[in-house]
């Protein structure tokens, strides 16, 4: 498909625009902290860019544990679907 | 209109039984109940009691407490818009079913009594059986006998619950109880159920994905916040339900991650959510009980949101794996836009309705300083929603492979 046709979502020069501006959104976000009272009572949360650091970390530390258990838990996509209903018929 | 004859939700649950009499009526009653229904609601006044005598029992049909008309308003609310969204494609069982189960979800919000309670929690049972039922297919057919299994135990529970403790107490009447012996344990179990707390938690996942498109959306409204709603009036700041909630709220996010059939990623964070909500109703402060209400609203309005876009996407292209879709934002713009809104609010975006009642359960926690709760719950809500959900709206497929997969 052409560029000219692809909405402007999936453009190449927009997907670009469009990290930049969630960049600075999330940079915002970080320096917003500087001049917010923070409403929590335990003292951490008043650290520089805490909400940035324990997201991420605890992000990372989420999809990691995920990950892991899924090496124990996970089965195959098929595994209960001897029927072969997996992909829903409408009419 | 002061004067309510019969509890709302009995409106609904009549007006289903007409339903199958004709195209047109159907759809005349999709529009027109649920609206009536919020009339009903609105126009009874404050505090309005109905009381029936009943085997020696005062039984209370219609109770109007803030809390139940805050449920039975969102509740007729997704009877609406759910109605809307299915009367197109959706058969006249789903329609029915849907419509007996919202009924019955109204009723158990305005009663004042356990038994009334638990009549319109068994026949809120049978009518979700029938919207999965109404997918047909042999998976929704063996997930819905598996649903019923469950639901038919949790109910089994609440009715020995209950009988205990009338016998014990005397009293019917559905207000806070304190857990004093085994009859409360077993009636906050029944509940617990249905909320899809451990050890019961997979049922949400494991049905919801099946029904169809318009039912799974029906599905994720009622079941689980009638069971917050019970919750919320029986078991305010029952200490108990704080790890319930915590371990609800991780598992949804856990396995969502694992997941990869679209709905099911829905279904498993609706157990992440109303973990949130659980929790919330354990710490039991105004702000914490308030909190636990106001998200209980705003995540039926965006979870059907979610619902029904990845229904739509569903209906559209026919797959259900989030590996088989992406780039979906070049034919289906709408479709797409709205599933970004919707997956915004649910990871608390600030301006997003779920920033605000997120933030009143979290902050509950904090005004109590119970520290681990706190960081608890400001872990899933700082960052990590926002990556799942974007996995969810088909939209942004570079964003879901750079994020996650």
């Amino acid at each position: 498909m052409s560029e000219e046709k692809k909405r402007w979502l999936l453009r190449k020069e927009n997907i670009r625009t469009i990290w930049i501006i969630f960049i600075v959104i999330l940079l915002a976000t970080v320096l917003a902290g500087l001049f917010v009272h923070q409403h929590e009572s335990f003292g951490i949360e008043d650290s520089f860019g805490f909400f940035a650091w324990y997201g991420f970390i605890t992000c990372v530390g989420m999809v990691v544990f995920a990950k892991l258990l899924g090496l124990f838990l996970k089965r195959p996509e098929n595994y209960y679907q001897e029927d072969n209903s997996n992909e829903v018929e409408h009419d | 209109m002061t004067e309510l004859l019969f509890p709302p939700g009995l409106l609904l649950i009549f007006g289903a039984l007409l339903m199958p009499l004709g195209i047109t009526i159907r759809n005349a009653l999709v529009f027109s109940l649920p609206v009536l229904c919020l009339f009903f609601i609105w126009s009874a006044p404050a505090d309005y009691v109905v009381t029936m005598p009943f085997l020696g029992f005062e039984l209370e049909p219609i109770k109007i407490t803030t809390t139940g008309r805050l449920f039975a308003t969102v509740f007729s609310l997704m009877a609406l818009v759910g109605g809307i969204f299915a009367y197109k494609q959706a058969s006249t069982l789903e329609l029915s079913a849907a419509f007996v189960y919202a009924g019955s979800a109204i009723a158990v919000t305005l009663t004042g009594d356990l038994i009334t309670l638990f009549i319109f929690w068994e026949v809120m049972a049978i009518g979700s059986t029938l919207v999965i039922w109404a997918a047909r297919h042999d998976g929704a057919y063996r997930a819905s006998i598996r649903y019923l299994m469950v639901h038919l135990f949790g109910g089994l529970l609440l009715m020995i619950g209950i009988t205990g403790h009338i016998v014990e107490t005397g009293s019917v009447s559905f207000e806070a109880l304190s857990l004093n012996s085994i009859s409360q344990y077993l009636i906050l179990a029944g509940f617990l159920v249905n909320a899809g707390a451990p050890p019961l938690s997979a049922w949400i996942a494991d049905a919801y994905p099946e029904a169809s498109p318009s039912g799974s959306v029906f599905l994720s409204a009622f079941t689980t916040k009638t069971a917050v709603f019970t919750l919320l009036i029986a078991f305010p700041g029952t200490w108990l339900l704080i790890p319930i909630g915590i371990y609800m709220i991780f598992y949804g996010i856990i396995y969502a991650l694992l997941e990869n059939d679209m709905r099911r990623i829905l279904a498993y964070s609706i157990v992440n959510q109303v973990g949130f909500m659980v929790t919330g109703i354990g710490l039991g402060t105004e702000m914490a009980l308030n909190g636990a209400a106001a998200h209980a609203f705003v995540h039926i309005i965006y979870k059907a949101l979610l619902l029904m876009s990845a229904g739509a996407v569903l209906y559209r292209t026919g797959k259900r794996r989030c590996t088989d879709l992406g780039g979906l934002f070049q034919t289906m713009p709408w479709t797409a836009l709205l599933g970004i809104i919707g997956a915004l609010a649910i990871s608390s975006f600030p301006f997003t309705s779920g920033f605000v009642t997120k933030s009143m359960i979290a902050q509950s926690a904090a005004d109590q300083h119970l520290i681990y709760v706190w960081f608890a719950l400001a872990m899933p809500v700082s960052s990590f929603r926002g990556l799942c959900s974007s996995r969810k709206t088909q939209a942004c497929d570079h964003l879901k492979r750079h994020a996650i997969c």
